[in-house]
């Protein structure tokens, strides 16, 4: 935490806002990388190692993931204010953008132009979605766990949840849970491997 | 709509906020469930048209809860939503990441990311799967698998992936 560079830090909670604004305002796709850019590399408000950690605790928690990051740093800069700031413009404007865009959709006719390109649009989206989901399979981390337990927990999740529709509630209770459960073990028996190879 | 739906609705949407681990788009296939299958209140093509435009405007993918209230009840209910679907979890991350920063190395909050992960990773599966459904023939569907290989195998920016898919549905080739 003493890395963060005590020189370069909002001075007001204005600051603050118009800062986070201006982020989301730029994040088409996702924001994340647009932050970094700005805090870490622009502002100098935080190292990169400070904003990794930051990032990787904001996608452990539920709820979207550039708000819980948003929400940490006012947190860490203003306290629970900062925290409310940072959040509100991360969402304020965006708002009114995304209203705006809904508002022009009922006056759409099916057939014409612009409903062919959201239907273009809404391939890319889901598309989007599902190669999100296929880059985090690739990227999971099997060296403490392995393969076999994880791969059975995505199958039985979209088996669930996509196929059968299955409320998420008891999905994530019961998966998450021996997904948890499992990781847990593995991680305390290497843990105590390592112990004895001390 | 009476009372009581609205009640349900945002009772269960602010119980999903707790659930959406890895962001709000794991948990839109019991959004889906709620608003489309079960009350009806919404099409399938008006719930996939509220996450394009969650995912082609700027800000936080999240918003798209913002429109799905904006086409059930106007402003006040892109309000009532939005709100349902984050105060519940921001409240949440501001008080656990205070105690998180004290104990990052603890066995539980590692075993939470490590086991956290397959589950995110079937939700958003389950998405995709449940969204795709909207299409009524195998085009758009193989489409759909083109651009999930795209952005999972190139690093191209997801911008010019939307620009692509909008000429395309111009010219009526999707």
């Amino acid at each position: 935490m003493s890395s963060k560079y005590p020189n370069n830090e909002p001075r007001s909670l204005l600051e603050l806002f118009y800062v986070f604004s201006l982020i989301t305002l730029q994040g088409f796709g996702g924001v994340i990388s647009i932050m970094q850019r700005h805090l870490v590399e622009k502002r100098k408000w935080f190292s990169q190692a400070d904003f990794l950690e930051m990032f990787s605790l904001s996608q452990v928690l539920p709820g979207p993931n550039v708000c819980n990051l948003a929400l940490m740093i006012g947190d860490r800069f203003f306290g629970r204010k900062g925290a409310l700031v940072a959040l509100s413009g991360m969402i304020t404007l965006p708002m009114f953008v995304i209203l705006t865009l809904a508002g022009g959709y009922d006056q759409i006719e099916t057939g014409s132009h612009v409903a062919g390109a959201i239907k273009g649009m809404s391939v890319v989206a889901i598309g989007m979605t599902l190669g999100t989901a296929l880059r985090m399979l690739s990227g999971m981390q099997t060296n403490v766990v392995g393969r076999l337990i994880p791969t059975l927990v995505v199958l039985i999740v979209f088996y669930a949840v996509g196929y059968l529709r299955m409320p998420i509630f008891w999905v994530i209770l019961l998966c998450g849970g021996g997904s948890f459960f499992w990781a847990h073990r593995a991680l305390k028996r290497r843990r105590s491997a390592e112990e004895i190879g001390l | 709509m009476s009372v009581f739906d609205w009640i349900s609705i945002l009772g269960q949407f602010a119980l999903l906020s707790f659930l959406a681990i890895g962001g709000v788009m794991s948990v839109a296939p019991d959004m889906h469930r709620v608003v489309v299958d079960e009350l009806s209140i919404l099409s399938n093509e008006q719930f996939l048209a509220a996450v394009t435009l969650g995912k082609l405007s700027p800000g936080p993918n999240a918003l798209f809860v913002a429109v799905l209230g904006y086409q059930i009840a106007g402003f006040v209910g892109a309000i009532a939503m939005t709100a349902a679907m984050i105060i519940p979890s921001a409240i949440f991350a501001y008080y656990v990441t205070r105690w998180c920063r004290e104990n990052s190395h603890r066995l539980s909050v590692q075993s939470f990311a490590i086991g956290s992960a397959p589950v995110v990773v079937g939700l958003l599966l389950s998405t995709g799967f449940v969204l795709i459904q909207s299409f009524s023939n195998a085009w758009p569907m193989i489409c759909v698998l083109v651009v999930a290989l795209v952005v999972w195998k190139s690093r191209l920016h997801l911008t010019s992936l939307m620009a692509i898919g909008a000429l395309l549905g111009v010219a009526g080739v999707v």
